[in-house]
């Protein structure tokens, strides 16, 4: 395959299994340069598991299957050489649970300075600067003196953006960002957000948010993907996922969003449960708590497209124009 | 009921050798009161001291000026054994769930503990609580018998929230209990929270950066800046009408689903730095409206007739409520 069409990265059939558990079934995308893909669905549909697994950052009880290319380069289960070259320098990532995935003994300057060290070798006096700059592009006040502070010294919004300075120490290719502004207020979220833009449109750097708040995703993404147990149900362009979302599970999740203006009215859950692993049903996996399901569900669903850059896998979509 | 009164606390923090240790000014002259079934949200900019104020009124942390009051009696001292029995009416969901959980305790046990530690109900009726509490956040008992890191991040914070509902507290303070749920779970967790508190008179104090959940659960919501309450009042009037310009500018960022390039009110200039506070009003560096008298007074609450309080001088309140 010729180089410009290979795209940023891609991921191929990819399958995570904890011991007979299948977190992530069947997960293909591509991610293209500059790129910004949203990642939303339910609560444990394997939204941070596929993309641990795809970094090999997912520990030895799972098994992952398929592919993911970086550039055309195989790095599923590549030995260590190969990751370490990958992580931090060429994909970042910004964990779930800042507070715990920061080191509790270091100081959050320390940290930055290990990550500024070891992707790009600064030392002495730049090092210092840069460390310093990074807090501040942040929203971290006084970096010159909270650098030295413990993450149990900092708020949870701190840790937050600390997390976040370590990723773009990088100065990554793609950053991988798992819910990485929940513990931000509304104002310095968007100021997250924004510098997460300037710094795409400087480097073509990719995105891909994984989050649970679907007005930041339809803000910022340019195409989204919706996960339910264990796979893509739904991947559209951004604007007409909010439009016209297809999946009913899509359907349910954007009907269930509360808002902050307009008649106030209580939330309203999709009836049922996720399925258990061991019952998943052998149809599609949303067939118990679905409203529209029909015989034909009983069959595996899987993605199919529908329009350009969209697809969906359920039986009751009609093909558009 | 839970009250406290002026509250204060400052963090020591170390500069370098050469350099004076200073003080982080987390929490300034915070009174709030929590009375049963209501629901206080603590909202506002990340760093201006809602998690310390949680941890304050649940005597986890001891303060440098104020009082905590339980039903009329001072809260006692935390260690102590009249602190312990109290404990269990006074729960905390922590911000960060897997911190708060014992990374080798599997989670129907971390669920369990709190009812072997306050010696509550047979093992039968412990057994039927555990089950009860994780029904209710949506959790499977085979998930229940997984570690922490076994779990996906929003799993996890639900077992820290029915960790914290097991043991049907007076009341609750959630930070953050629900940044890590997919909306229909949280409907779901939402509903439940709602109808514990019906049942049991719970007080809750409901610590987060989603207004829209806010508007959801809170009777009244209370904004902080810099360790300061500056605005609190009834939900509806503080997030349809806000008065203070940094609650304005806080719910005109919040994001809406299709409305891309929204105007939101930028605030100017840096985040505050709260080793140095600014004299006069705490907002005043970036507010837009701020008059001389802003940098050298700093504004005390007024409430409006309405019963909306505001710390800003310039801020229109209408009638003042009379005293
Ligand atoms: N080590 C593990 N052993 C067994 N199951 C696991 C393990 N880690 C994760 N899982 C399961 O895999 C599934 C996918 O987890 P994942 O963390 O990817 O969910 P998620 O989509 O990120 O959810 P959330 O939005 O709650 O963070 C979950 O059901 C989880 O319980
Ligand atoms: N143990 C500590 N030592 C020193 N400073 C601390 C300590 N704990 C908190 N702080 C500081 O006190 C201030 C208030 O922190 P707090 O955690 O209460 O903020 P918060 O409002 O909960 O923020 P977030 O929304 O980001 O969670 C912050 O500036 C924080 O850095
Ligand atoms: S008191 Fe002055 S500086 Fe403070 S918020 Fe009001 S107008 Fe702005
Ligand atoms: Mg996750
Ligand atoms: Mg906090």
């Amino acid at each position: 395959m010729e180089d410009h069409v290979q795209p940023l990265l891609s991921i191929d059939n990819l399958h995570v299994d904890f011991g007979g558990v299948e977190a992530v079934r069947d997960l293909s995308l591509t991610l293209e340069r500059g790129q910004t893909l949203g990642v939303v669905g339910e609560s444990g549909s394997g939204k941070s598991a596929s993309w641990l697994a795809a970094l090999g950052l997912i520990g030895t009880q799972a098994s992952c299957y398929g592919s993911v290319r970086l550039h055309g380069m195989e790095i599923l289960n590549a030995d260590k050489r190969v990751l370490t070259q990958v992580r931090g320098r060429r994909i970042a990532i910004v964990f779930q649970d800042p507070t715990s995935a920061l080191n509790p003994l270091r100081s959050i300057g320390w940290q930055i300075k290990e990550a500024l060290r070891l992707h790009r070798g600064l030392s002495g006096r730049p090092l210092q600067q840069e460390t310093e700059r990074l807090l501040t592009r942040v929203g971290i006040a006084d970096a010159a003196r909270r650098k030295n502070a413990l993450p149990h010294e900092m708020s949870g919004g701190q840790n937050q953006r600390v997390m976040i300075a370590m990723a773009l120490a990088g100065e990554p290719e793609i950053l991988v960002a798992d819910e990485p502004t929940t513990a931000l207020d509304s104002t310095i979220q968007a100021q997250i957000l924004d510098l997460l833009r300037d710094i795409q449109r400087e480097t073509g750097m990719a995105l891909v948010l994984i989050s649970h708040d679907l007005a930041v995703v339809s803000e910022v993404c340019d195409q989204v993907a919706v996960m339910y147990a264990g796979q893509i149900i739904e991947s559209a362009p951004t604007a007409q996922l909010f439009a016209k979302p297809l999946h009913p599970y899509t359907k349910g999740l954007l009907a269930a969003q509360p808002t902050l203006d307009g008649p106030a009215r209580p939330m309203r859950p999709i009836r049922g449960t996720t399925p258990r692993p061991d019952e998943m049903p052998s149809g599609c996996s949303f067939a118990p708590r679905c409203d529209l399901m029909i015989t034909p569900c009983r069959r595996p669903q899987t993605l199919r497209h529908v329009a350009p850059s969209r697809s969906v896998a359920c039986v009751r979509v009609e093909m558009e124009g | 009921m839970l009250r406290c009164v002026n509250l204060s606390l400052s963090y020591r923090i170390p500069g370098p050798f050469w350099r004076k240790s200073t003080r982080v000014f987390a929490v300034n002259d915070v009174s709030i009161t929590l009375p049963p079934r209501q629901t206080l949200a603590l909202v506002g900019e990340s760093g201006s001291g809602k998690s310390t104020t949680g941890r304050l009124l649940l005597g986890l942390e001891t303060p440098d000026a104020g009082y905590v009051m339980l039903n009329g009696t001072r809260l006692p001292k935390p260690g102590t054994r009249r602190w312990q029995k109290l404990r269990k009416r006074l729960q905390l969901v922590y911000q960060s769930p897997l911190a708060a959980l014992d990374a080798r305790m599997k989670i129907s046990d971390a669920v369990r503990e709190p009812l072997a530690i306050h010696n509550i109900g047979t093992p039968q009726e412990r057994a039927l609580k555990v089950g009860a509490a994780l029904e209710a956040v949506g959790l499977t008992l085979e998930q229940s018998s997984r570690y922490p890191h076994e779990l996906s991040g929003g799993q996890v914070q639900r077992a820290v929230l029915a960790r914290a509902m097991v043991t049907e507290p007076e009341v609750m303070v959630c930070d953050e209990p629900m940044s890590a749920l997919d909306v229909s779970v949280q409907a779901q967790v939402m509903n439940t929270l709602l109808e514990m508190q019906k049942r049991m008179r719970m007080a809750i104090l409901f610590i987060s950066h989603d207004l829209r959940l806010v508007r959801q659960i809170a009777h009244e919501v209370a904004v902080m800046y810099l360790g300061r309450i500056v605005e609190q009042g009834p939900t509806e009037l503080v997030l349809h009408r806000p008065l203070h310009p940094y609650t304005r500018a806080l719910v005109s960022a919040v994001p809406v689903i299709g409305a891309r390039g929204q105007q939101r009110i930028v605030l100017a200039g840096d985040p505050p730095d709260p080793s140095r506070p600014p004299n006069g009003c705490p907002f005043h560096p970036r507010c837009s409206l701020a008059v001389d008298r802003c940098r050298v007074d700093r504004p005390a609450l007024r409430t409006s007739a309405e019963g909306q309080s505001v710390a800003c001088h310039v801020a229109e309140i209408g009638a003042e409520a009379s005293r």
